[in-house]
């Protein structure tokens, strides 16, 4: 009889683990829908801002997102992300059109010299959202403000950097190497290490400014470099423009001449050059803040939607730092 | 008790059960996951619902700016509720992933829907620059919506790869269990099957087990069948019918032997009679004969042959009127004396008799006929054959528990084989109505008292033989022989 118990007792034990373990295994999932379903918690309304780019995949525009996203999240303000991964003018535009479509509260944007560009921009301005632009300004445009830096000034550090280094030498030549297109970026650097180097009267300064209307854009820098290694034989140095040339010019140079006779200087908008560093290869590197740019856009549009900064300064400039291959450091000062 | 019929009932309600709870369970989950489908399915419907109705607003913003009729302003304003509504649905899709995106959304629509409405207006100010441009920002925006649309819903399904992706392990677990449940279901159930139909069949076997031991007429094999339905009330039955029929066997075999001893103790006294009878044709003839003959001798003057002649007479009337009737020792000691008598007169100097009574034990009622065939034994086997002749000794007396008869010779006795097999009734010696005559005084004298050890043969070759008869003198010890004997069995 007792045997007859413990038998009973099994099969009931084994019939409610048959039951049971389904059961469980099916509300784990149900559980698990019903999470991803679950309406929004807060249906509070925010401010929504959109920040728009041409790369979104870039290190640059990733520290400025972060940068972005860090106030936004204090602040509980949304940030919709918007653009594309090697994106032009006329996507950019199309977006800005988008987001002014949406009504987003303001737009965080890099820049672009491009009418198009521009135009949308002015759009959405009349239509009443402030659009701030950030690494490289559109003056002409409708923008509320510029958040970037000044890159006069940072090719004034850059230039003064080449001057003291060339300085010992008798007819030092440094050679300069910039598209004519990137107006408000490569243009401005340009000016503001020959506002430097003019103060030495015996530096030799041979520039080459191209039109970078050509698809292949690494081509078309090395045979500028080439062109510009023809025309001058005793090149001293070498001041890039723009941190994307900088592969070609390298490339160019140990090819030509091998590394170390032509020294190089460069600007780059987000710090990525330490092995560029390690090879020796670079001198010298201004680096832009494109964190701080974040901030500082964000922090400005706010002020502005909430009307308590009316108006907004035409620009702020953000910290360059000149970074060398000996290590020091210098940063310029915040306008 | 509990009957087979509910045990079957139990057992099958039981499984039922448990089937039944699996099956519901199955059934509620799969409800549970077709709505989530459901859900999913709508969500998809409701993006798609946004996207071909701002198209369908588009086409009648169109058709209103070129043909401005109160059907085309109707269809607008249908188009636009519709979309209002789409709208309305959407914002109730906003979740935590998605805010951003359904509320870019909600806000295009508006937008889309203020450039139709100022498109319209612009129309019907007569501003046709203004209508068409306004409708060239509503195209624009109906491709933003569209191109918002695939993305959200490209979001849906990224959001839900990861949720399909659990569904169908989740379903595949599933279909295992509910695998791995019924086949155990189906072990348990026949386990349980196989467990209850031992119950019933064991006992049905112990059942038919018992049949074929009755059948075989063995009867004293007890069914014993530990059950709890109806089987073991059937065993019990059944055994009871065969302790029942055993007593009535045992009965009936019990009143079978007493018939038989009946019949044999009527066949033996039937024989007496018949024997009797048989005899009886020649003693009458005789005894008339002798009496005759007894009175001429007398007549003539030869008392002593007249006395003879009478003593046989006498000899003879005995024999008719006493062949089975009970009588006295003195009566049969007085037949006897007659015999000897006879005896004596034919051989002379060769017989001599002796008598050692004791008068007081007389009256004890003996069998007739019963110390006859012994002298008449002891004559013929021991003395006739001895040329010198014999003594005949008869004697009666008192012994512990009733009288004891003697008759004893000098004869030429008999070995020890052969008193021991007349004894067991097996002996015929030369003389077959000797040897009758005793077995016969044996017979009857078992019959007569139930004792098997009345009667002692004592004898040695060449002294003689003695045979001892001791007649009970309690009443107990000898069963009455008459028919009130058998109806007390």
């Amino acid at each position: 009889m007792r045997k007859r118990n413990v038998l009973i007792g099994a099969i009931s034990l084994a019939c409610l683990l048959l039951i049971y373990l389904p059961i469980y295994q099916l509300t784990h999932t149900y559980q698990t829908l019903q999470q991803i379903h679950k309406p929004a918690s807060s249906v509070k309304e925010t401010f929504r801002i959109a920040l728009i780019s041409p790369a979104i995949r870039d290190l640059y525009f990733k520290e400025v997102e972060s940068g972005v996203q860090e106030v936004a999240k204090k602040q509980g303000i949304m940030v919709e992300v918007h653009g594309g991964y090697k994106g032009n003018a006329l996507e950019m535009a199309r977006d800005i059109q988008k987001v002014t479509s949406a009504k987003v509260d303001g737009i965080i944007t890099v820049g672009m010299d491009d009418p198009t560009f521009i135009q949308a921009v002015n759009q959405a301005t009349e239509g009443g959202i402030p659009v701030i632009l950030i690494g490289t300004d559109v003056p002409s445009s409708l923008r509320k403000m510029y958040v970037g830096s000044d890159h006069v000034a940072a090719g004034r550090i850059l230039g003064e950097k080449v001057r003291v280094d060339l300085e010992k030498k008798s007819s030092p030549t440094v050679g300069i190497i910039g598209q004519s297109t990137d107006q408000m970026v490569a243009m401005l650097r340009i000016r503001g290490v020959e506002q430097s180097l003019a103060s030495q009267k015996s530096m030799q300064v041979v520039k080459q400014i191209y039109d970078s209307s050509e698809k292949n854009g690494t081509m078309q820098t090395m045979s500028q470099i080439h062109e510009l290694l023809n025309r001058t034989s005793n090149l001293d140095a070498i001041v890039v423009s723009k941190g994307e040339e900088l592969e070609a010019v390298i490339r160019v140079i140990k090819q030509r001449v091998g590394l170390g006779k032509i020294q190089i200087y460069t600007f780059q908008d987000v710090a990525q050059l330490t092995d560029v560093f390690a090879q020796g290869q670079v001198q010298a590197v201004v680096v832009d803040n494109p964190r701080k740019m974040g901030e500082e856009s964000i922090m400005h549009l706010l002020s502005w939607i909430r009307g308590e900064q009316l108006p907004l300064p035409s620009h702020i400039y953000t910290d360059s730092t000149l970074e060398t291959s000996t290590g020091s450091r210098f940063r310029n000062e915040e306008h | 008790m509990k009957s087979i019929k509910g045990k079957i009932l139990l057992s099958a309600s039981c499984l039922l059960l448990v089937f039944g709870l699996f099956w519901l369970m199955f059934q509620y989950f799969h409800q549970l996951f077709l709505q989530q489908y459901n859900q999913v399915l709508e969500r998809y419907l409701i993006f798609q619902q946004v996207s071909v109705q701002s198209e369908q607003l588009l086409i009648r913003t169109n058709d209103l700016l070129h043909e401005t009729s109160e059907q085309s302003k109707e269809h607008y304003i249908l188009a636009r509720n519709l979309l209002r509504q789409a709208q309305s649905k959407v914002k109730l899709l906003q979740n935590d992933e998605n805010t951003a995106g359904v509320s870019d959304y909600t806000h295009l629509i508006d937008s889309f829907i203020e450039s139709t409405d100022l498109s319209i207006q612009a129309y019907q100010q007569e501003r046709s620059d203004d209508a068409t441009q306004f409708y060239r920002k509503a195209e624009q925006e109906r491709s933003f919506i569209t191109e918002t649309t695939l993305s959200l819903v490209d979001h849906e399904l990224t959001i839900h790869e990861r949720l399909y992706a659990q569904m169908i392990q989740s379903s595949k677990e599933l279909q295992i269990v509910g695998w791995e449940g019924f086949l155990s279901i189906m072990a348990i159930l026949i386990g349980c099957a196989y467990w209850f139909s031992r119950g019933i069949t064991r006992s049905i076997a112990l059942l038919t087990k018992g049949a074929r031991f009755i059948s075989a007429g063995v009867y004293d094999q007890p069914i014993k069948v530990e059950s709890n339905d109806e089987t073991a009330f059937l065993a019990q039955t059944f055994d009871q019918m065969r302790v029942s029929v055993k007593r009535s066997f045992e009965e009936l075999e019990a009143k079978g032997k007493l018939e038989q001893e009946v019949k044999e103790y009527q066949y033996l006294l039937k024989e007496m009679e018949w024997r009797n009878l048989q005899n009886q044709m020649k003693p009458h003839f005789l005894f008339n004969t002798l009496n005759t003959l007894a009175k001429k001798a007398y007549l003539e003057g030869s008392v002593e042959t007249s006395d003879l002649i009478t003593t046989v007479a006498e000899l003879m009337r005995y024999q008719l009127a006493k062949a089975d009737v009970e009588v006295t020792l003195a009566e049969e000691i007085e037949m006897i004396r007659n015999y000897m008598t006879i005896l004596q007169a034919r051989f002379t100097d060769r017989l001599k008799g002796e008598e050692k009574i004791d008068p007081a034990c007389l009256h004890v009622p003996v069998p007739s006929f019963l110390l006859q065939p012994l002298v008449e034994n002891a004559f013929i086997h021991g003395i006739e054959s001895r040329e010198e002749g014999g003594r005949i000794s008869i004697g009666v007396r008192a012994a512990e528990h009733g009288v004891q008869l003697e008759v004893a010779d000098d004869g030429v006795g008999m070995s020890q084989d052969q008193v021991r097999q007349i004894m067991k009734g097996m002996y015929t010696a030369q003389g077959q109505t000797g040897s009758v005559g005793l077995s016969n005084v044996i017979r009857r004298l078992s019959l007569y008292y139930h004792r098997e050890d009345l009667l002692q043969i004592q004898s040695e070759v060449g002294k003689g033989t003695s045979i001892t008869i001791l007649i009970p003198a309690t009443l107990g010890e000898r069963g009455k022989l008459d028919d009130s004997d058998f109806d007390r069995r």
